[in-house]
């Protein structure tokens, strides 16, 4: 039986090896890989932004703590894809044009993952054209990033393009707030990669 | 008049120069580069020292920060006008007017650049505002191992199409930058990066510290009033 503190862990200090071994290891003794991600990954990345938000952890942290989830969701996804369990939605996420920053988006794209749904990466500097792809391939949602105050404005010109469209528009970064989403017209703003997943889940009505 | 100015000590020559042509009575405060990071610290900074100017009975206080990752967003004005050019950061302010920045940064604003005041006060470009103080790779090694101290750093310097982009050092006639473009050169080609040199002005500068401030390239904020980010790329912040 997993050990889900050792887990946690090693998410947390980013012992990539660690996690990979604990989440092999789970595999192969047949337990249900979704109780690793509940009760160990998901627990250990939500403890990591929390002590971010309270600057009691750095953006080095976060990103090795990603880079270990990242290790153990590697080995866990095949295996709920081959189960036949449906994601719980589709979502395009990137950092919008003229940004090349991805730290941000890389955490909510890996929360997200872990909570479920299937996501679509752009990666950075993107377009319309790049999100509305997406959105062609099924996503219900187009999730934008920004790091920088020149680049945040370009949020606008996507929230408007996909108006009456059908996909919902949410935004997030270090100069986004959510007076600059009301004002756009947004379709939510989430501070954090915590909040970006219940986000999701409210707008796409799953239970929380 | 008697102005207070507090400034990054980025503009720190740029500053020098020009507070000497200044008909004014000038006071300046310099903090250090980099201090945008925490831009919520670094607001918390700004509104004592604006407090603290309001006080001492200065005619207006002057900042030598442009919205700077929103660490100026939300500041009050105290007892005396606060002035801040609008820009989004040092760049335009280096520039010397915040038309040029768009004429030179719109297409790629994460473009990283540089200037004398980037090589003398820590990082040698302003590139992606996660930076990390100084060269910082030894201390990443020391302290999360060398697999993953590589990482950080490679996710910390982001790239377009797998390579780093180049770099563009402004160059201010007034300011000599021979050393601090060698060095800055010199370390741009250590990551591969091609530099590409713009030529800076002080008229930015020079406005604001004599008391000259055009609507559209300063917001006077009255005092009680804040300052706020508005989100484009022409007004950049406004007075609530």
């Amino acid at each position: 039986m997993t050990d889900f503190e050792a887990l946690r862990t090693a998410v947390i200090k980013g012992k990539r090896n660690d996690v990979t071994a604990i989440v092999q290891a789970a595999i192969d003794a047949g337990e249900d890989v979704n109780t690793l991600l509940d009760q160990g990954m998901i627990p250990a990345m939500r403890e990591i932004g929390d002590r971010f938000s309270r600057n009691e952890a750095y953006v080095p942290e976060l990103l090795i703590a990603a880079r270990a989830m990242q290790a153990g969701l590697a080995l866990i996804e095949p295996l709920i894809a081959s189960s036949g369990r449906e994601p719980f939605g589709k979502i395009a996420i990137g950092t919008v044009k003229g940004d090349l920053h991805d730290i941000g988006k890389n955490l909510v794209t890996i929360m997200l993952k872990g909570a479920g749904y299937e996501v679509i990466d752009l990666g950075v500097n993107c377009d319309v054209t790049k999100y509305e792809q997406a959105v062609r391939d099924g996503a219900q949602i187009v999730a934008c990033s920004s790091l920088l105050t020149t680049t945040m404005p370009y949020m606008k010109e996507v929230v408007a393009y996909f108006k009456d469209k059908g996909a919902k528009v949410i935004i997030g970064g270090a100069p986004v707030t959510q007076a600059y989403a009301d004002e756009i017209g947004a379709d939510g703003y989430s501070e954090d990669a915590n909040g970006a997943v219940k986000l999701v889940d409210s707008l796409l009505k799953r239970a929380c | 008049m008697r102005y207070k100015i507090f400034s990054c000590n980025v503009f720190l020559r740029e500053l020098q120069q020009v507070m000497g042509e200044s008909p004014h009575q000038l006071e300046a405060e310099f903090l250090e580069l980099g201090e945008h990071a925490a831009p919520g610290r670094l607001r918390e900074k700004l509104q004592t020292g604006i407090q603290a100017a309001g006080e001492a009975g200065f005619d207006a206080v002057l900042l030598g920060y442009g919205l700077c990752g929103r660490a100026t967003d939300g500041l009050t004005a105290w007892k005396v006008p606060l002035v801040v050019p609008r820009s989004h950061d040092c760049c335009g302010i280096l520039l010397g007017s915040r038309l040029r920045f768009e004429e030179e940064f719109s297409e790629m604003p994460s473009t990283p650049f540089s200037s004398v005041g980037f090589v003398e006060h820590g990082s040698y470009y302003f590139s992606d505002g996660e930076m990390l103080f100084g060269d910082g790779y030894e201390a990443l090694v020391e302290q999360y191992g060398e697999d993953n101290a590589r990482y950080i750093y490679e996710a910390m310097h982001p790239r377009l199409d797998g390579e780093l982009p180049g770099v563009v050092f402004i160059e201010i006639p007034e300011i000599p930058a021979e050393d601090a473009l060698r060095q800055c050169r010199e370390r741009a080609e250590r990551e591969g990066r091609p530099v590409r040199q713009l030529t800076g002005s002080l008229r930015l500068l020079r406005l604001l510290v004599n008391g000259d401030w055009p609507a559209d390239e300063f917001l006077v904020v009255p005092p009680g009033a804040k300052v706020r980010q508005v989100g484009d790329w022409r007004e950049i912040i406004r007075a609530e």
